[in-house]
C-alpha cells in the first residue's frame, strides 16, 4: 500500500499534550512515543480519561501538542498550518472512525452522500466516487440497496459499517479507530471485529483505541498500554496478555471475568491496586 | 428545494400569493386606473364605479395609491430583509469558525445594536448618509439583524462541534464546504422562519418610519402609508383599513407559509414527512387499483 514498506505510518515520539482548564490545566499526554508500522495493527488501551482519544485527536491534527513530533505517512506534521493539515487530509492517508456512528454521520445525508464525501473533497470525479462507494460498501457487507437510507433508518452495526466504509473510501494507509466496538451489542460486536481482521490482512495499518483489552487483543499484532497520560507498556500482543509486566497492564488482564472463584480474582486486583497507588 | 416545496399546498399557495404580490411590485404602478398622487374635492368618498376602494382624506383615489405603492413597500420589505440576511446570517455563521477574536467582536456589536434605541439611531443615519429609502431599509435592515445573527449563531453552534462536521474536517474540508454540505440545511429552517417575520416587520416599518421625514416622503404612496392615514378617519370610513391590511397580511402570510414549508421540505423531517406523504400516495393508488 504504501511507498516504502519500512517507513512506518505513524510515528510518534515525546508527544506532550495540555488541556486548559478554569483552575490549572491538564496534562492529557506524557511524552507519549508510539509507532505503527505499514499494515500493522495496534492497539491502545486504557481507562477512561487516560488519553487514549487526545492521542487520536492529537495524531490527526484536532489537538495541538505542547512538544513531541507527530508523523504521518513520512510528513512531519507537527508545526503543520490549518493549509497544511487540509492538503494532507486531503490525500486521504489518515482517516478516523468516531466512537458513535450515528452522530458521526449526517442525518441529512444517505448513505452514498456520506460515503461519496472524503472522495469528492479529494478532488475526485463523482462517477469514478460513485464506483468506488460500491466497492467498499460491497467490501464492508452491505447491500447497495441500503446506500440511499438515511443514518436513522440503519440498524447500529449497520451504522458502524457505513462509518467503517467511510473511512476505508481514500484507500488510507492508516486508519484510527476509537472505540468501534464499545456502542454495538455483542453479535455485531463480532462482525465488527472480524471485518477489522479483513482490513488488517488486506494490509491497511490500524490503530485501534478501546477501553476494553479482550476485543483489542483479537485483532492487533502490538498493544500500547496508556495510563494517567503516560504510555506505560508497548509490546506484541501475546506477551501484554500472557505477560504484562506494569502493574496496571496486570490490573487490566485480571480484570477480565475468568472462570477462576469471583473472591481469589477480587483479592488479586485489591493488591494490584495497591501496587499501582503506591 | 423548490420542487419540494411545490409539493406541499402550503408550499403552492404561499409560492402562488408572493408571485402575485411580486408581480404588484412590478406592474402595480401602470395598473393604477387615475393618478395616485392628484387630490380631489371628493374627500372619504364610499366605494364606487369611479373609486373602487373610495378615496382618502385629500381625495386620492385609494385603490391607485394601494396599486401604485406596492412596489415601493415590497422593494422595502425585500431590502430590509436582504440587509438583515446580510449583516445578520453571515457574520453569524461564521463568528463560530473565524477564531475568537471575531467572534468576541460580532457578539459586542449584536449587543450594542440591541441596546441602541432605534429612532435615535435612525436619526443619525439620515443626518450622516441623507435621507432616502435605501439608507431608511439600511437602518432598519441594521437593526433587525441582531436577531439573524442570534438565530443562525445557535444553529451553526449546534451543528459546528458535531462528530460528522469533524468526519469532513478529517477528510480535508473547508469551511465553505461544510457549511454547503453540512450546515445549511439545519440553519435554513430557523433562518426562513426569522425571515419571514422581518419581512412583515418591514412593511411596516417602511410607513411608520415616514412620519419622522425619514425614507418615504409623504405624497408617495405605500401599503403602510395607505393604512396609517386610514386609521386617521376610522370614524367617517371604518372599513377603509381593510385593503391596506388585507395587502400586508396576505403577503406576511404567505411569508409565513413559504418558511414553514421550507422547514417542513429541509432536514430529517422533512424528509420523513415526505416520505410518508408518498408512501400514503402509493397506498391510495392501490387502494384505487383493488
Amino acid at each position: 500500500m504504501s511507498a516504502d514498506p519500512t517507513r512506518p505510518v505513524l510515528d510518534v515520539t515525546g508527544l506532550d499534550v495540555y488541556y486548559r482548564r478554569r483552575h490549572g490545566r491538564l496534562h492529557a499526554l506524557r511524552a507519549a512515543t508510539l509507532s505503527v508500522a505499514p499494515g500493522e495493527t495496534v492497539g491502545v488501551i486504557g481507562e477512561t480519561g487516560s488519553g487514549k482519544s487526545t492521542l487520536a485527536r492529537a495524531v490527526l491534527g484536532l489537538v495541538r501538542p505542547s512538544a513531541g513530533r507527530i508523523v504521518v505517512a513520512g510528513e512531519d506534521v507537527t508545526g503543520h498550518s490549518a493549509r497544511r493539515w487540509r492538503a494532507l487530509r486531503r490525500r486521504g492517508v489518515l482517516q478516523y472512525v468516531f466512537q458513535d456512528p450515528l452522530r458521526s454521520l449526517d442525518p441529512d445525508l444517505s448513505v452514498a452522500e456520506s460515503l461519496v464525501e472524503p472522495l469528492l473533497i479529494a478532488g475526485r470525479a463523482r462517477a469514478e466516487a460513485a464506483e468506488r462507494v460500491r466497492a467498499q460498501l460491497a467490501r464492508v457487507h452491505l447491500d447497495a440497496a441500503l446506500s440511499s437510507r438515511l443514518p436513522g433508518e440503519l440498524s447500529g452495526g449497520q451504522r458502524q459499517r457505513v462509518a467503517v466504509a467511510r473511512a476505508l473510501v481514500t484507500d488510507p494507509e492508516l486508519v484510527i479507530l476509537d472505540e468501534p466496538v464499545s456502542a454495538l451489542d455483542s453479535a455485531n460486536r463480532v462482525r465488527a471485529l472480524e471485518l477489522l481482521k479483513q482490513l488488517r490482512d488486506a494490509g491497511t495499518a490500524l490503530l485501534f483505541i478501546s477501553h476494553d483489552l479482550g476485543s483489542v487483543a483479537g485483532v492487533a499484532d502490538r498493544i500500547a498500554v496508556l495510563y494517567q497520560g503516560e504510555i506505560v507498556e508497548v509490546g506484541p500482543a501475546r506477551s501484554i496478555v500472557n505477560k504484562p509486566r506494569h502493574p496496571y497492564t496486570r490490573l487490566l488482564v485480571g480484570s477480565a471475568p475468568t472462570l477462576r472463584s469471583a473472591a481469589a480474582d477480587r483479592a488479586r486486583r485489591d493488591a494490584l491496586r495497591e501496587l499501582l497507588h503506591a | 428545494m423548490l420542487r419540494r416545496i411545490l409539493g406541499l399546498t402550503s408550499g403552492r399557495i404561499a409560492v402562488g400569493i408572493l408571485a402575485a404580490v411580486a408581480l404588484l411590485a412590478v406592474f402595480g404602478p401602470l395598473l393604477a386606473p387615475q393618478d395616485p398622487l392628484a387630490g380631489s374635492t371628493d374627500i372619504l368618498a364610499s366605494p364606487s364605479a369611479r373609486h373602487l376602494l373610495g378615496t382618502d382624506y385629500l381625495g386620492r383615489d385609494v385603490l391607485s395609491r394601494l396599486l401604485a405603492g406596492s412596489r415601493l413597500s415590497v422593494l422595502g420589505a425585500v431590502q430590509v430583509t436582504l440587509m438583515a440576511l446580510v449583516v445578520g446570517v453571515v457574520p453569524g455563521i461564521l463568528s463560530v469558525y473565524l477564531g475568537r477574536g471575531f467572534e468576541w467582536v460580532t457578539l459586542r456589536l449584536a449587543d450594542t445594536l440591541i441596546a441602541l434605541p432605534f429612532l435615535v439611531f435612525a436619526v443619525a443615519v439620515t443626518a450622516l448618509l441623507g435621507n432616502g429609502i435605501p439608507q431608511a431599509m439600511f437602518t432598519v435592515g441594521i437593526m433587525v439583524s441582531p436577531l439573524f445573527f442570534r438565530v443562525s449563531r445557535a444553529a451553526t453552534l449546534s451543528v459546528a462541534r458535531s462528530p460528522y462536521v469533524e468526519a469532513a474536517v478529517i477528510s480535508g474540508a473547508s469551511i465553505a464546504w461544510i457549511v454547503r454540505r453540512h450546515l445549511w440545511a439545519k440553519v435554513l429552517p430557523p433562518i426562513a422562519i426569522a425571515l419571514a417575520n422581518t419581512a412583515g416587520v418591514g412593511f411596516v416599518v417602511v410607513s411608520s418610519l415616514t412620519f419622522l421625514g425619514i425614507g418615504v416622503r409623504p405624497p408617495a404612496p405605500t401599503w403602510g402609508g395607505v393604512l396609517a392615514s386610514d386609521l386617521g378617519y376610522l370614524s367617517y370610513r371604518p372599513w377603509a383599513p381593510l385593503a391596506p391590511t388585507v395587502l400586508i397580511m396576505a403577503t406576511v402570510w404567505a411569508c409565513n407559509l413559504l418558511a414553514d414549508a421550507v422547514r417542513d421540505v429541509s432536514g430529517e423531517a422533512g424528509r420523513a414527512l415526505l416520505h410518508t406523504r408518498t408512501i400514503r400516495g402509493r397506498l391510495a393508488a392501490a387502494g384505487r387499483d383493488a
